[in-house]
């Protein structure tokens, strides 16, 4: 996903990293407020969002950021609280100004099964946290593998 | 786009004993399907499960481009404030 925002990247970071900034955009369709924002902006540390409708449904997401560079990069996991997809998604979000422009530049790697039997095991499986991360760890291996295949390497 | 077998898809899949990471995820997501033909196979897109992707994206784009429009908006009010700070410190640094 690509966006170009007319603002230096130091504050589309801090719209991204601040609490009190997140709060006012982030927010989904319309009707939806985010009464809850906690963000621990240290790689390890923890991040999470709540939102809720004017009929006090809520959903809630979050995870754990693996890389900061400030103003420039961001990689942190993801998972909803009740995820409609197996394992953790891995969110990469870059920042590039050029002439007080950023463009933003946001990859989600999810979870892909290989064969049809892997698909309905995700798709029926438990959702274990640990099941979640060897998923992940075991996704990142098969796509190296993908990788290798293609003589990418 | 053409959705017959005859597509670009299965020109580049064809005569693989071997098959492509790409085309058996293809497979597994339910976007095409399979005819074999002795050591040949013939992959043919369907419809269907893209038109459903067609829908789920447009209903994507637009809760991010609302998310993105209130971004733009909240950055311009950052900027002015920004001006304004300035502008107050020179005056400052003026008198």
């Amino acid at each position: 996903m690509t966006r170009v925002f007319d603002a230096p990247r130091r504050m589309v970071f801090d719209a991204f990293t601040k609490p009190e900034l997140v709060k006012q955009w982030l927010l989904g369709p319309p009707g939806w407020t985010m009464p809850v924002c906690e963000i621990d902006l240290r790689v390890g540390g923890a991040y999470r969002y709540v939102w809720r409708n004017a009929k006090g449904k809520e959903m809630g997401m979050g995870g754990i950021y693996r890389e900061i560079v400030p103003h420039e990069r961001l990689v942190c996991t993801e998972l909803f609280d009740q995820a409609w997809y197996p394992g953790e998604a891995l969110v990469t979000t870059t920042l590039v100004e050029q002439g007080g422009r950023t463009t933003l530049t946001s990859t989600m790697l999810y979870v892909s099964p290989r064969d049809p039997r892997q698909c309905s095991q995700v798709r029926h499986g438990a959702r274990g946290r640990g099941e979640l991360r060897t998923g992940l760890k075991s996704c990142w291996c098969r796509s190296n593998n993908a990788r290798s295949d293609r003589g990418d390497d | 786009m053409d959705h017959g077998p005859s597509a670009t898809w299965s020109s580049g899949c064809v005569s693989r004993q071997r098959k492509s990471p790409t085309s058996a995820r293809a497979q597994c997501a339910g976007l095409v399907d399979v005819r074999v033909d002795a050591q040949r196979r013939i992959y043919a897109l369907r419809p269907a499960p893209l038109q459903e992707l067609e829908v789920w994206l447009e209903k994507y784009r637009r809760l991010w481009e609302g998310n993105f429009q209130r971004l733009d908006a909240l950055l311009d009010e950052l900027k002015t404030e920004e001006l304004k700070t300035k502008e107050k410190k020179r005056a400052r640094a003026k008198r």
